[in-house]
């Protein structure tokens, strides 16, 4: 296993958790599958506003970047007015939603992929 | 089309490190650089040890040069995307590589970082960050090598075993203090390596040797490293105007950025508007330059290369000129003279704290920069002079008084 995979998983899970809640989500679901390759992070939520998902979007898509496994990813989680989403989509592969009886399923993939082979 | 796909993928760092090479084959005898480069890899880089004093200009940009090559390449060699971080690692090895970073000093720390990679069994690219800023407690090594009245026999292998251990401990050391400024210090390796600095000096003090800083300086090429600058920043222009001719309507997102960690411009950007604000924060330091009649030395340069370093990664003008003009102005109404090494290079390493401005305004930023100004003439006797990034040092303790306080105002506000 990687270092601080179940740490990193659970920092992202409370940035998205803050992030989510900041913007008048009161009520969330969220799951967790922690495999041995691959994280899947999924938050349910009601009647999702574009601008949220467009936003989350943008940050969670643009890329993972393998050198901030090690560093900076403890800010996640820290700071109570502020969203850090621009380092959970250096951490993560990416995000995609799904609608349905209007509920927005936001689902995150982490692959641990990243240890020496 | 290939050379903008080029400076794209790489941005410019090469064209850095040969034009550096080749000035410093221009400018003075080989054998009279070789000699000042052999004094600059046998000094002990405490701080100030600026290495125009030390070797001479030819060697010191020889040293420039080299440490990017090295660097460089393990870059390229990894296949790692040069982006605002890399970029920002990259530039201040060079310019610290005028004041205390040579290739003697930084690869043991390199080492311990790698070996903290094999033994966690993780990707060394996943350290890469901490491998470069971690060049900045060098000293610790070439002090304990040449410059601590041990015998060299013992001393060569305790420096290169000191350097190795505090690489091998550095990587979680880094990712926790981040914490404690909640990213608001831009230099934040520079505040974990002062308190590592603090215990090393107090260890050495324990058996009778001595760390205390130097203020070795040489202001004999204010005027080529004045055209060097004024190239390097015009180049950044010219090229970001060369990859997008309407580069300067997408530099607004910069502006609007905070620059708290991590904020990588080239990232959130682009690389246009990423290189744009680099030439332009150039420009910037070098008016600063004129107006205050700073005369350019090693750790003057340093500082300059270090600003257009993070202006790839959270600095530009709107949240570093509120931090500048507090530094300014603390040393304006006290007892320092303003164009003094100690005022200058807090000026240009003040703007550790320019994400404190981005966040909460170029008031709170001004008085952020006239804390800061105080703080770091208290914590460079403290360290000893090992922790290069002194001023990245103090601004983790300016920043963690700050933002709590500033933090709980604006939910009171909410």
């Amino acid at each position: 296993m990687a270092l601080h995979e179940i740490k990193k998983n659970c920092k992202i899970v409370n940035e998205l958790l803050m992030y989510l809640m900041r913007n008048s989500f009161h009520q969330i679901e969220m799951h967790i599958d922690y495999q041995t390759d691959e994280s899947v992070i999924t938050f349910i939520v009601d009647e999702c506003p574009s601008e949220v998902i467009s936003q989350m979007a943008e940050n969670l898509n643009k890329g993972r970047r393998y050198e901030f496994e090690g560093y900076y990813w403890e800010l996640m989680g820290e700071s109570d007015n502020t969203n850090q989403l621009s380092i959970i989509g250096m951490l993560v592969d990416g995000i995609h939603f799904e609608e349905k009886n209007g509920r927005t399923k936001m689902i995150i993939h982490r692959k641990h992929t990243f240890l020496k082979k | 089309m290939r050379i903008k796909n080029y400076l794209s993928g790489k941005i410019v760092v090469p064209f850095v490190f040969i034009f550096l090479f080749t000035l410093s084959l221009f400018l003075d005898k080989p054998m009279n650089t070789l000699i000042g480069y052999f004094n600059i890899l046998t000094s002990s880089g405490l701080l100030i040890s600026d290495y125009l004093h030390i070797g001479g200009l030819s060697a010191s940009l020889f040293n420039v040069a080299s440490l990017l090559l090295v660097y460089f390449s393990l870059i390229n060699h990894l296949q790692i995307k040069v982006t605002g971080p890399i970029f920002a690692g990259l530039f201040t090895i060079a310019g610290f590589a005028f004041f205390g970073k040579n290739l003697v000093n930084t690869l043991p720390l390199l080492s311990g970082i790698y070996l903290y990679s094999l033994y966690h069994k993780i990707d060394i690219r996943n350290v890469m960050i901490i491998i470069l800023f971690s060049t900045g407690i060098s000293p610790l090594v070439s002090f304990t090598m040449f410059d601590s009245g041990i015998n060299l026999i013992y001393s060569i292998p305790l420096g290169i075993f000191l350097g190795v251990f505090t690489g091998f401990i550095l990587p979680p050391f880094v990712a926790h203090t981040v914490k404690f400024h909640s990213g608001y210090d831009l230099y934040n390796i520079g505040f974990a390596m002062g308190i590592l600095a603090l215990i090393y000096t107090a260890g050495f003090k324990a058996f009778g040797i001595i760390v205390s800083p130097v203020n070795l300086i040489s202001v004999d090429y204010h005027w080529i490293l004045f055209s060097v600058l004024l190239l390097f920043s015009a180049s950044f222009i010219i090229i970001a105007y060369m990859i997008d001719n309407s580069v300067h309507t997408a530099y607004t997102l910069i502006l609007e950025k905070s620059g708290r960690l991590v904020t990588d411009f080239i990232r959130e950007a682009g690389l246009a508007p990423a290189l744009l604000n680099i030439g332009l924060m150039g420009f910037l330091s070098l008016i600063i330059v004129l107006v205050l009649n700073i005369k350019i030395s090693g750790p003057v340069i340093g500082g300059i290369l270090t600003v257009m370093g993070f202006s790839a990664f959270g600095k530009h003008p709107k949240n570093s000129v509120p931090v500048m003009l507090g530094v300014t102005a603390a040393a304006f109404l006290s007892h320092y003279t303003l164009n003094s090494a100690s005022v200058v290079i807090a000026i240009f390493f003040g703007t550790a704290l320019a994400p404190i401005s981005g966040k909460y305004g170029p008031v709170i930023g001004f008085f952020a920069g006239f804390v800061h100004f105080f703080v770091v003439q208290a914590t460079s006797p403290f360290q000893g002079g090992f922790d290069l990034y002194n001023n990245g040092f103090a601004a983790g303790f300016v920043a963690a008084v700050f933002v709590p306080i500033l933090e709980s105002f604006r939910k009171e506000e909410e």
